[in-house]
């Protein structure tokens, strides 16, 4: 299973903007990069906990896994893909979107540093709330939403 | 990118992120010439940390282009000073970590990032 982390902010998105963006990432991910299982974690930030530019943040980061040697071509073909159809249901300036698809080792430096971290106890608070989020999220055929705040 | 990702154990009061976020662009685009417009600063709180730290950075950086292993280390330790004084928390509490990516695994501004050192032309290009 491949793995896709999204950093947006609180009140950005309506819960249908975010389906559809789940919709076409999974689309073009089929598409251009695999047909593995893509799970995606979407993390919302609160209010007043992103800056970017030196202002409060309206970015939305998109970090997506690869296998090893992926062409560059068909990078840049899936994150100009993603990043059209991104646009045109956010309505957002194209500043303000991130997108990088990244190869599985580093991309597991990624997702695993930010557990790292954390002491014992934090790691299994953190999985704790992941799980339950994944849990609820499946039974309610909900994207995976997550505040990072533990 | 760069994507300053900061975990604490209590919340920053919203000044001291600001003042945080405000110093970490400061320290990155001086050191690195990268223009502030990819600095991006996350905060998170109510995270145990282990190593009894109060305070931990991780930061995702371009690699390569002008950017060696002497300027990579000396942004790891202005920005964890850095961070402690704005965010009010002792040095020994603030740990800092960099991980470096391939700037052409990543797009902003629908272009491709530039690799270190060439930002000018990248952002000449992307603003035209």
């Amino acid at each position: 299973m491949r793995k896709t982390l999204i950093l947006i902010q609180e009140n950005q998105f309506s819960d249908t903007q975010v389906a559809l963006l789940e919709k076409i990432i999974r689309n073009h991910y089929r598409h251009h990069v695999s047909r593995e299982r893509l799970l995606l974690i979407w993390n919302r930030i609160p209010a007043g906990q992103a800056f970017t530019n030196y202002q409060d943040s309206r970015s939305s980061l998109v970090t997506m896994e690869c296998p090893p040697g992926f062409p560059q071509t068909q990078r840049i073909a899936v994150l100009k893909a993603i990043e059209k159809d991104w646009l045109k249901i956010s309505g957002q300036h194209p500043d303000e979107l991130m997108l990088a698809l990244v190869e599985e080792d580093l991309f597991a430096d990624v997702f695993q540093g930010t557990q790292k971290r954390l002491s014992l106890r934090g790691r299994i608070a953190f999985v704790a709330k992941v799980i339950r989020t994944v849990i609820h999220a499946r039974f309610k055929r909900i994207p995976i939403i997550v505040n990072p705040n533990l | 990118m760069p994507v300053y990702n900061i975990a604490s154990r209590q919340p920053l009061s919203y000044d001291a992120r600001r003042r945080t976020a405000d110093a970490i662009a400061d320290i990155h685009c001086g050191l690195t010439g990268a223009p502030p417009e990819f600095v991006n600063v996350i905060f998170m709180h109510g995270h145990p940390l282990k190593g009894g730290h109060d305070l931990n950075v991780i930061c995702n950086v371009r690699s390569g282009g002008n950017r060696n292993a002497e300027l990579t280390e000396t942004l790891r330790q202005k920005i964890r000073e850095g961070v402690a004084v704005s965010a009010g928390i002792v040095l020994d509490k603030v740990e800092a970590t960099l991980v470096g990516f391939p700037a052409s695994w990543a797009m902003e501004g629908g272009e491709i990032l530039p690799e270190p050192g060439e930002e000018d032309s990248w952002l000449a290009r992307s603003q035209g």
